[in-house]
């Protein structure tokens, strides 16, 4: 998904990102690659491997639980689940985005003419 | 049969069961590559799939699919470096949330046994203590490096003799393995002008004094080579406490002059001030003034030999090559100058100078440190003991553990965290000790320790107090540790059935300790008891005097005030008349070198009828300045003849007295009175022979002596001997007011009785006795205790087959025989290895006995039989009591 205009990633986005997929329920790597994928339209420019090592950083800090399990078709997967830590985080996250995306909206909404 | 108190230790070990064997959560997993692996694996496989749902071929699909997930072999190696580290950072917190359990538990068993508890704590306390005490000394007094520039090319040049200021210039010129040398010598000077006037020590140092050190003053200037030519301006440093002290900090003192008087120079210019905290090389100094160095003066020059010299040696240099070169320039003095012999040349030394200023400090500090070690040897051997016993009563709460699946490490790891966790609170507790002994000791430490003002509790010290209390925490916690998780959990089941506990391997272990136990008393013992009696010996030394009801004063009439010999001359006749009309005076002398101190003044003489063969040195005598009421008032003996008279006038009366060990050298009986001794190219003659007296120490046998009149020979600095009716301390004030009346701008110094001298003469010996007989004593009762608990434990063990032999019919006195042949071989072997010990130990003692050999039988044999009795009382004692149980009470309680 090498697009020529997809965009580069914000630091820090991808954590809010996977945070958010697992918010629902416990997931592994590949339905939250999917999850991102369709959620995103497939906008930013991401290796799908890229999201393993993220999801370790994750795990570490004590954000995600990871645990191996079997999925619905039988073959054995590592899930994925917030931990209460975790949930603080994203909470934490979403705040701050949602006031960036408001102020930035704001900014953008006063253009003048551009073209 | 479970003991009553177990099933508390069982809950217990369930309790901790859970933190022991509960999952580690991913640590005990799939390893990480294979985690990493399936997981990157299945995405592939997903994703291939989705592709293919997608309508793509299914190696185009998988092919895509890789694409996709970017480069696999730096991402799989990134996902394991992370979860590598997640696993160690859980280890860890693993490890420290089971360390604190570890320390809870600890806490908790020790809180339930207080008595235990209390008990190794104090004896801990007392162990690190003394060694923190002693090792606080130790480290300011040899082990901290001189703090000046590059210490270790610092040495003392020694070609075993004073320097004069000649062979100073000879070495100077010659050494080739020197960067620089100095010559020093202390001065003490009358400081007038700043208040009362004041005796002040200071340093006569040459002028490469500060740069040889690499300490310059931290305000002015240090001293210029010019400042060494004869007839330059007088000059003189200041220490920063002197500065403070009589100068009020003013830094406008720089360049003005100040009254410091001696050496006939009344006032000096103050060019600089030394930094706070500077360590000068001798404790004592307050002010250094620079060395003139003058040929044209012969006697000052060549004639005076009092000088010390350090060296610094070149940055290429060893000590080893700059001692051959002080031998080479010794040999070459040596070809010309007859008083430096062959010997002399072989045993010339450059020693470093930490190790000279420790000097023979280093004796009695090493002794100190050892006999603490060996103490707190004895306390862990002996909490060992004790550990050794409760660890045959934990075996059931072990073996529940390990049968609830504690491993051996989880459970040695448990009980070296108990010894830790004593050994901490014994070292905090031992801390306080340790500040209170040092601040005893302090006081106390024998005249003439070097660098004592740096003692104290630092970081070095505390670090070390930490190390003790974690290594006597290892030696007397390993050993029972590692017993009580030996044992499998059947072997426990079976000895808690039949009750008979201890297993061969254990008495063995006590047999160890009772044997150690005594050796290490004896050893110490003998050390303490030589001391001891050498204290007690020096105690009967006779000093030639009568030490009792004698105040003593040093005076130092400035020069700038009494100028000539006959000014001093008539001032310490005034102030001797008005001293002598106090009431309850009885007589006041003066003399120069005050008897019990170190001071002294050697001469060259040649007596009648015994001339120096051609091209040998004259003979040296001690000599000392005194006034004619000297010898009635110190109580010293006249022998034969009369007291030397004094007449002046041309040619003047030129009489003088000797003592009994002079006389005897040359002359029988009285026959020395009347004889003549030349001395400093003028004959004398001696009219009367006195009692010999200690010079120097009460440790050192008198010497040749001689006595000369003030008049004669003036003397600037002398001590006044008050003899009183009464207690001399009480006259002490009255003594330096009477003085002050005459001249209230003349330093005095010194107050004290000669019982003070006295005692400052055995200060050394005395401390080391104190010490030794106090670690000594501490050592005996441990050893004591020891002894008394091992065998009590033992006996304990036996309680069911004694009690069933009593049944049988056995008599008790056999019993008790038994039990004491069984205790009394490992005491026997005890003494044998003390004493073989202490003969090679006490060897270091040496230097500090006095008047009893190392090797003293009534110290050995009295020790010995001291530990024998003490023994067989600690041994007789539980063996009474087990052979007087009741037989049927022991089997009913099975």
């Amino acid at each position: 998904m090498m697009k020529q205009d997809s965009l580069e990633m914000f630091k820090g986005t991808l954590d809010l990102v996977i945070l958010t997929a697992v918010s629902w329920t416990s997931m592994h790597g590949y339905e939250i690659s999917r999850q991102i994928r369709l959620r995103t339209k497939e906008a930013f420019a991401l290796e799908e491997g890229a999201l393993y090592p993220a999801l370790r950083r994750l795990e570490k800090k004590g954000w995600l639980r990871a645990e191996w399990g079997v999925t619905d078709t039988g073959r054995e997967a590592k899930f994925y689940d917030l931990t209460a830590e975790g949930r603080n985080q994203l909470a934490l996250k979403m705040q701050t985005w949602e006031r960036y995306v408001e102020a930035m909206g704001r900014v953008i909404a006063a253009r003048g003419p551009v073209r | 049969m479970i003991e009553p108190g177990s099933a508390d230790l069982n809950r217990r070990g369930i309790r901790r069961s859970g933190h022991i064997s509960g999952r580690r959560p991913d640590v005990r997993g799939l390893p990480v590559r294979e985690d990493v692996r399936r997981e990157v694996e299945l995405h592939l496989d997903c994703r291939a799939q989705e592709l293919i749902d997608e309508g793509w071929e299914p190696d185009d699909a998988q092919e895509e699919a890789e694409r996709l997930f970017g480069n696999r072999k730096n991402i799989r190696r990134e996902c394991e470096q992370i979860t590598k580290e997640k696993d160690r950072m859980t280890r860890f917190a693993l490890f420290l949330q089971g360390v604190l359990t570890d320390i809870r538990y600890a806490l908790r068993t020790l809180r339930h046994t207080p008595v235990f508890t209390s008990a190794a704590v104090v004896s801990l306390a007392i162990g690190i203590g003394a060694g923190t005490a002693i090792f606080s000394i130790v480290n300011a007094v040899m082990l901290r490096p001189l703090p000046y520039h590059e210490p270790e090319r610092l040495v003392r040049v020694w070609p075993t003799h004073r320097f004069s200021k000649s062979l100073f210039e000879e070495f100077r010129n010659d050494c080739r393995e020197f960067e620089a040398l100095s010559a020093y010598a202390s001065r003490s000077f009358a400081l007038t002008g700043t208040g009362q006037a004041t005796d002040v020590t200071g340093g006569y140092v040459t002028v490469s004094h500060f740069s040889l050190l690499g300490i310059q003053p931290f305000l002015g200037r240090g001293f210029t080579p010019d400042e060494e030519e004869p007839g330059s301006a007088e000059t003189v440093v200041l220490s920063y406490g002197l500065w403070q002290e009589q100068f009020g900090a003013d830094p406008e003192i720089l360049g003005t002059a100040i009254d410091l008087s001696g050496s006939g120079v009344n006032t000096r210019t103050v060019i600089g001030i030394m930094p706070e905290g500077y360590e000068p090389l001798d404790e004592s100094w307050k002010y250094w003034i620079p060395m003139k160095i003058d040929p044209a003066n012969f006697p000052d020059y060549a004639g005076t030999a009092g000088y010390d010299c350090i060296g610094r040696i070149t940055s290429g240099s060893t000590p080893a090559r700059a001692e051959a070169d002080v031998r080479r320039v010794a040999a070459r003095v040596g070809e010309d100058q007859s008083w430096i012999t062959p010997e002399d040349v072989a045993a010339a030394s450059a020693p470093l100078l930490l190790e000279a200023v420790i000097g023979s400090a280093k004796t009695y500090l090493v002794l100190f440190l050892a006999a603490v070690g060996l103490v707190l040897l004895l306390t862990c051997a002996n909490l060992a003991n004790i550990m050794l016993a409760r660890a045959g009563g934990r075996r059931p709460e072990m073996a529940v553990r390990t049968a609830l699946g504690a491993g051996r490490s989880r459970l040695l790891r448990q009980l070296i965290t108990e010894s830790v966790v004593l050994g901490l609170l014994g070292g905090g507790a031992g801390l306080v000790v340790g500040t209170w002994l040092l601040a005893i000791l302090r006081g106390n430490l024998p005249p003439g320790t070097p660098r004592v003002a740096g003692i104290g509790i630092d970081t070095t010290v505390l670090l070390f107090t930490a190390g003790l209390s974690l290594l006597a925490a290892v030696l007397y916690g390993l050993a029972p540790a590692l017993s009580s998780t030996r044992n499998s959990i059947g072997s426990v089941l079976r000895e808690g059935q039949s009750g008979t506990g201890g297993s061969r391997p254990k008495l063995r272990w006590n047999a160890i300790l009772i044997t150690a136990e005594i050796t290490v008393s004896v050893i110490l013992l003998i050390g303490a008891g030589l001391l001891i009696r050498s204290s007690a010996a020096l105690r009967q030394v006779d000093p030639g005097f009568e030490i009792e009801n004698l105040a003593t004063i040093r005076v130092n009439p400035p020069g700038s005030a009494y100028p000539d010999d006959a000014d001093l001359i008539a001032y310490y006749r005034d102030v001797t008349t008005r001293l002598t009309n106090l009431p309850e005076v009885t007589s006041v002398g003066r003399v120069g070198y005050m008897p019990l101190t170190r001071a002294g003044m050697g001469i060259l003489y040649e007596p009648e009828g015994h001339p120096t063969p051609e091209g040998q040195q004259m003979p040296r005598t001690k000599v000392n300045i005194v006034s004619a009421e000297f010898f009635e008032t110190m109580g010293i003996p006249l022998l034969a003849g009369r007291v030397p008279d004094w007449r002046p006038g041309d040619p003047p009366l030129i009489e003088f007295a000797v003592n009994r060990a002079f006389a005897d050298l040359y002359w029988e009986g009285t026959d020395a009175v009347g004889r003549w001794v030349d001395m400093n190219t003028v004959r004398w003659t001696i009219t009367g022979i006195v009692g010999n007296l200690n010079q120097y120490s009460l440790r050192s046998e008198p010497v040749p002596e001689v006595y000369v009149r003030d008049e004669l020979y003036a003397q600037r600095t002398m001590y006044l001997l008050v003899r009183t009716a009464g207690d001399p301390a009480a006259m002490l004030p009255l003594i330096q007011e009477t003085i002050r009346a005459q001249d209230p701008d003349v330093p005095l110094s010194y107050p004290r009785t000669m019982e003070e001298l006295r005692r400052r003469s055995v200060t050394q010996s005395r401390t080391s006795t104190v010490l030794m007989a106090f670690f000594g004593i501490v050592a005996f009762a441990l050893a004591l205790i020891g002894v008394f608990g091992v065998v009590s434990y033992t006996t304990q063990q036996r309680t069911r087959e004694i009690g069933i032999r009593i049944t049988l019919g056995a008599v008790r006195p056999r019993i008790v025989s038994e039990v004491l042949a069984g205790a009394l071989l490992p005491v026997g072997i005890g003494l044998l290895l003390g004493i073989g010990l202490a003969l090679f130990a006490t060897r270091a003692l040496a230097n500090l006995l006095f008047g009893v050999a190392a090797t003293d039988l009534a110290t050995y044999a009295g020790v010995v039989g001291l530990q024998i009795a003490v023994a067989l009382l600690a041994c007789y004692l539980p063996a009474r009591r087990i052979a007087s149980t009741d037989p049927m009470l022991v089997l009913r309680s099975e």
